[in-house]
């Protein structure tokens, strides 16, 4: 697949853009920012991530996992008398349940995030532009036929203050 | 053109019924005085820190988003400095309760207490020095709550920066002595309660009940604005980040109720057990049990959902449940000393507890009309507001 990409040099300039590609029908494949830019999703037209629902189902395993192992081995496995308190007493198992739970729920998502992103250690980054780390925003649209009208989109482009437009053939990101 | 009012106002009917509730609750502390005096000036002291706990809450609100250089809470600030400008209310409450310090505080009489807990309590706890220092604790929160409240409404008129800046720093004072200052009344207003009891972590949890029902009175006047018309300044952005900030700050408290419960569960000291075995069984058990429900899990659960966050029913109503719930939270921590191993609910808790938050009301929403509900040259507004160059053209606020 082919790609345009734009540069901008402005937050307000890429939000305005994106906003007015989106409205003319042309499809995104991703921007690229030094930060995340606020408003950008809600301008993208992304759904909203689900990876919350996963967080939550992490943490939910986390206290699982913590009362479970407590239970069984502070008062099956190996039950040791400390202070005279019950050997099975919620107000003791506390303290693990909710690290653990924090600990499942933090990693969880840490890991989930990788693998949704294929992302892994050591993974060299394609980019667009090598500053769209620094100071550029950098948006890419799919050319995916005839109907890209290319007058049309770099028209758009340069009343938004295009610092520099291209064309990548073939998906080279 | 006046600048500096809108034609916010509440409805005369609505006014006749808080003044009415005003007179019937000064009325029955009154007459509580003489016929129930331990349990008014119980109840005297809950509603007193509660009123202290909102407009406190309020203002360290306002402190640590000035102090943190906050750009999305400016369009709402007015209503957090309405709600801070009436920490006078409980200034006079305070006032009024040293007449009630024999009944209150078992240090004020009883000389066995001296010779049993030695040190510096004597120092400490004496009642004259007591007077000075909740005189100097208020004067600290209304001097430097006031400076700040004063350079805001100034920026109204006078587009500069450097009211700002001031406020920058008045805002790091405010949090630095104002919390020292909270910290201490914390301890001398309900710890020394049960003058044998104490914690080290007290503090900190009154400190977070405060936070937290500050902003719940915060939420409740927002979606109230939101309601009647003001929908385009307070936005459901805004709402969205209150709702975060009280489900963070929920979270905050049953952490520090937890660590303040568990330590003294695990140690098992007699004199610090002595608290919680009073506020473990019967009626006070289901109370505390019913406590962590209002104040963490109902807000937790319900406000999980990025929804419902952003929705203003349901914010305002988790906003009631914490508002309740600290109430409760002030009752148990409070009455047992006065009710015994009972608890009950009666007239004496319910009308001048009524009465006072009528009051507190009636002088947030005066306050309210005195200035503009939003703060035109703030220069972080555009961050809060992304439209307000058109809303402050128009007027329309």
């Amino acid at each position: 697949m082919d790609l345009f990409s734009a540069v901008f040099k402005d937050e307000d300039d890429l939000l305005k853009v994106t906003r007015q590609v989106r409205d003319s029908g042309y499809s995104i494949y991703d921007i690229y920012t030094p930060y995340a830019v606020h408003g950008l999703d809600d301008a993208m037209g992304l759904k909203p991530s689900k990876l919350s629902y996963l967080c939550f189902g992490f943490a939910f395993l986390g206290l699982i996992v913590a009362i479970l192992s407590q239970y069984w081995i502070g008062s099956i496995d190996w039950p040791i008398n400390v202070g005279g308190k019950p050997f099975n007493s919620l107000p003791a198992y506390l303290p693990v349940t909710f690290e653990l739970t924090v600990l499942f729920g933090g990693v969880g998502i840490f890991f989930a995030f990788l693998f949704k992103a294929k992302l892994r250690p050591g993974k060299t980054a394609k980019l667009v532009n090598p500053h769209s780390t620094d100071y550029y925003f950098i948006l890419t649209l799919e050319i995916k036929d005839s109907s890209f009208d290319s007058e049309t989109v770099l028209s758009l482009c340069r009343q938004n203050n295009a610092v520099e437009t291209k064309i990548i053939l073939g998906n080279a990101l | 053109m006046n600048t500096n009012s809108n034609s916010l106002a509440i409805p005369k009917a609505v006014q006749k019924f808080l003044l009415l509730l005003i007179v019937a609750g000064s009325l029955t502390f009154i007459a509580g005085l003489f016929l129930s005096p331990r349990r008014i000036w119980g109840n005297f002291l809950i509603t007193d820190f509660y009123i202290l706990s909102l407009s406190l809450g309020a203002a360290f609100f306002v402190a640590v988003n000035y102090a943190s250089n906050s750009g999305w809470v400016v369009a709402i600030r007015r209503i957090p400095e309405a709600i801070s400008s009436t920490i006078w209310l409980s200034g006079i409450g305070a006032l009024i309760l040293i007449f009630g310090i024999h009944s209150l505080y078992e240090w004020s009489h009883s000389a066995a207490i001296h010779e049993e807990v030695s040190g510096y309590f004597k120092a400490w706890f004496n009642e004259s020095f007591f007077i000075i220092r909740l005189v100097v604790y208020f004067v600290v929160w209304i001097v430097l709550n006031r400076a700040i409240l004063a350079n805001s409404n100034r920026q109204d008129k006078h587009p500069d920066i450097a009211y700002t800046r001031k406020n920058v720093r008045n805002s790091a004072l405010f949090i630095i002595f104002g919390g020292i200052a909270f910290c201490l009344a914390s301890i001398d207003l309900m710890m020394s309660l049960q003058a044998r009891w104490y914690s080290t972590v007290f503090p900190v949890l009154m400190i977070s009940g405060m936070f937290l029902s500050g902003l719940a009175i915060i939420i409740v006047f927002v979606v109230i604005l939101r309601h009647i018309g003001y929908s385009h300044i307070f936005t459901t952005e805004h709402l969205h980040t209150l709702g975060n900030y009280l489900l963070s700050f929920s979270v905050f408290w049953v952490y520090l109720w937890v660590s303040q419960h568990l330590l003294i569960w695990y140690s098992n000291i007699p004199e610090e057990t002595s608290y919680y075995i009073f506020r473990h069984f019967g009626g006070w058990g289901s109370l505390s049990f019913l406590n962590v429900v209002l104040n963490w899990l109902i807000p937790f659960a319900v406000l999980l959902p990025v929804a419902a966050r952003k929705s203003d029913k349901i914010m305002l109503q988790m906003a009631i449940v914490v508002l309740i719930g600290h109430w409760l939270d002030l009752f148990i921590l409070v009455m047992p000393a006065f009710l015994g191993p009972e608890p009950s609910v009666s007239v004496w808790e319910i009308l001048p507890f009524i009465g006072f938050i009528s009051l507190f009301v009636l002088v947030v929403f005066r306050r309210l009309r005195k200035s503009s509900l939003l703060p035109v040259n703030d220069p972080y507004l555009v961050e809060s507001l992304p439209d307000s160059e058109r809303i402050v053209k128009s007027r329309n606020f």
